[in-house]
């Protein structure tokens, strides 16, 4: 049987094709739309680009390749943003083996370490001393803006445990606040 | 609202915009393999064949490598000093940089730049080296031969750039261990300021590199020998005063350095390198390792649009 013709029985190849060019461009205009709020969501996470660029990419990747499985489509946003914050708990995971990976400045940042604000070093860098889970639920709270519901669900808790881990994170970061200050 | 919620709305905010809707990188989306139907039974059987095969052969080779290896015995403490030890490793790297491909894995943290994990190839006049974020994906690509003389690869704005050229030497070392010692913790990172390497001129090959590290170290002999990725190793570990707070291991058998461990300080916390070096023969398949592969559909840039300085991967 020719190709064309076994292609066309069996349902694999062209609309096959045509299904995975469809799902590219789908991903590839969401990409376009919130990439660049997802990297900074990452970045404001980990403190380095390179690997908030990384973590978005691989989440994007994972979006395509997941396509045709995803039960609801309705809410791709939601998908990524959870997609994101695993992400960057693993690269936590990974830079904890690697000692002071994500504690130092990076070599961008030499220069917005000089234009920057001495107040909001001071906040990023409190920031960075929290431990990941508190540090992602105040990062989705305060930066993201989103509703608590929202927070759990991208966290995978419960609304009280979004509530008690942010309320904890605030005490620490107002505590480091003012011992530095 | 308090306070400390208003200041953190507005600082990470700020700091966010660090990233710029220019930074953001073009999306690169993988060969999905939903789409490939599954194996025939055929197929199927053929792998289960050849999976029989491979461990049978697998198996083979392990009882005859048993047999052909001889049982490897730590001895105590070397009787040798350790000035005869870099005496033997310079020699041994004299030795090596035109005969073997040097293979050397640097991971490093802090100091100028992220933690990355870099892996670098050189072998006569060949070089490459290959950058990985912490996540392990290629950063950059880049190599230099004297066929075509200099190669780099961006996997972040997927371009490349071929500069075509005559390689000159590596540019001299005029400052000796002053210039090694400012390299610190990454002693070992290809193309750092430093390194003597322009566009202009071949980057040092890593037993150069690696010559500097252990002549610069003013090294002492640790107690005990041991064993570093399977190899019996002498330990040299540099003097309280050295300018170059590290440790090296040069195998026992060929006196070239196995492993490299360098502090930009010595004291715990400070940012540190490790590499570990491998030493092939030229075979085919090891050549092949020093050619930069230019990955489908990446864009071709001039070369002096590519960097805004020489021989950094933008």
């Amino acid at each position: 049987m020719p190709v064309w013709r076994s292609a066309a029985v069996t349902g694999h190849g062209r609309d096959g094709e045509a299904g995975e060019l469809d799902a590219a461009q789908e991903v590839a205009a969401l990409y376009e739309a919130h990439a660049l709020a997802l990297i900074r969501l990452a970045y404001i996470t980990l403190g380095d680009q390179q690997t908030a660029e990384d973590v978005v990419q691989d989440a994007f990747s994972g979006l395509y390749r997941a396509w045709h499985r995803l039960p609801d489509r309705a809410n791709l946003l939601g998908y990524l943003r959870v997609s994101v914050v695993n992400g960057c708990r693993t690269a936590h995971r990974r830079a904890r083996r690697k000692p002071a990976a994500l504690a130092e400045p990076d070599g961008a940042s030499a220069e917005s370490v000089v234009l920057a604000g001495e107040e909001r070093r001071a906040t990023v860098a409190a920031l960075k001393r929290l431990p990941p889970r508190q540090r992602e639920a105040i990062v989705l709270r305060y930066y993201a803006g989103l509703p608590e519901q929202e927070i759990a669900r991208v966290m995978g808790v419960t609304r009280g445990t979004v509530k008690s881990t942010t309320a904890r994170g605030m005490a620490t970061l107002g505590r480091i606040l003012r011992e530095e200050s | 609202m308090t306070r400390l919620e208003d200041r953190l709305r507005r600082d990470l905010q700020a700091e966010a915009e660090h990233v710029t809707p220019l930074s953001v990188p073009r999306l690169r989306l993988e060969k999905s393999t939903r789409f490939r139907p599954a194996p025939s039974r055929i197929t199927r059987r053929r792998r289960r064949r050849l999976a029989v095969r491979w461990a049978a052969g697998a198996a083979a080779a392990l009882t005859a490598a048993a047999v052909a290896l001889p049982t490897l015995v730590l001895t105590g403490p070397p009787a040798v000093t350790a000035a005869y030890v870099v005496k033997r490793a310079d020699s041994a790297l004299s030795a090596a940089g035109p005969g073997k491909i040097a293979q050397m894995t640097t991971a490093s943290s802090g100091g100028v730049t992220a933690a990355t994990t870099t892996e670098e190839w050189s072998y006569g006049d060949q070089w490459r080296a290959v950058t990985y974020s912490l996540t392990g994906h290629p950063r950059s690509d880049e190599g230099s031969s004297t066929a075509s003389f200099y190669t780099a690869v961006s996997y972040r704005t997927q371009t490349w750039a071929h500069e075509p050229g005559s390689a000159a030497a590596p540019v001299p070392d005029s400052r000796g261990c002053e210039r090694v010692a400012a390299t610190l913790p990454l002693l070992l990172q290809p193309g750092l300021p430093g390194t003597g390497f322009s566009a202009s001129s071949l980057p040092e090959t890593v037993a150069t590199e690696l010559r500097s590290a252990i002549s610069c170290g003013a090294l002492i002999i640790a107690v005990g020998r041991q064993r570093v990725d399977g190899i019996e190793a002498i330990k040299l570990t540099s003097r309280q005063d050295s300018p170059i707070p590290e440790t090296i291991w040069v195998s026992a058998d060929t006196y070239l350095p196995v492993r490299v461990v360098a502090r930009s300080a010595d004291k715990p916390g400070a940012p540190w390198e490790t590499a570990d070096i491998n030493w092939l023969p030229p075979t085919a398949q090891n050549l092949a390792k020093l050619t930069v592969p230019i990955p489908a559909g990446f864009r071709q840039v001039p070369a002096g649009l590519y960097c805004a300085k020489p021989r950094y991967v933008c």
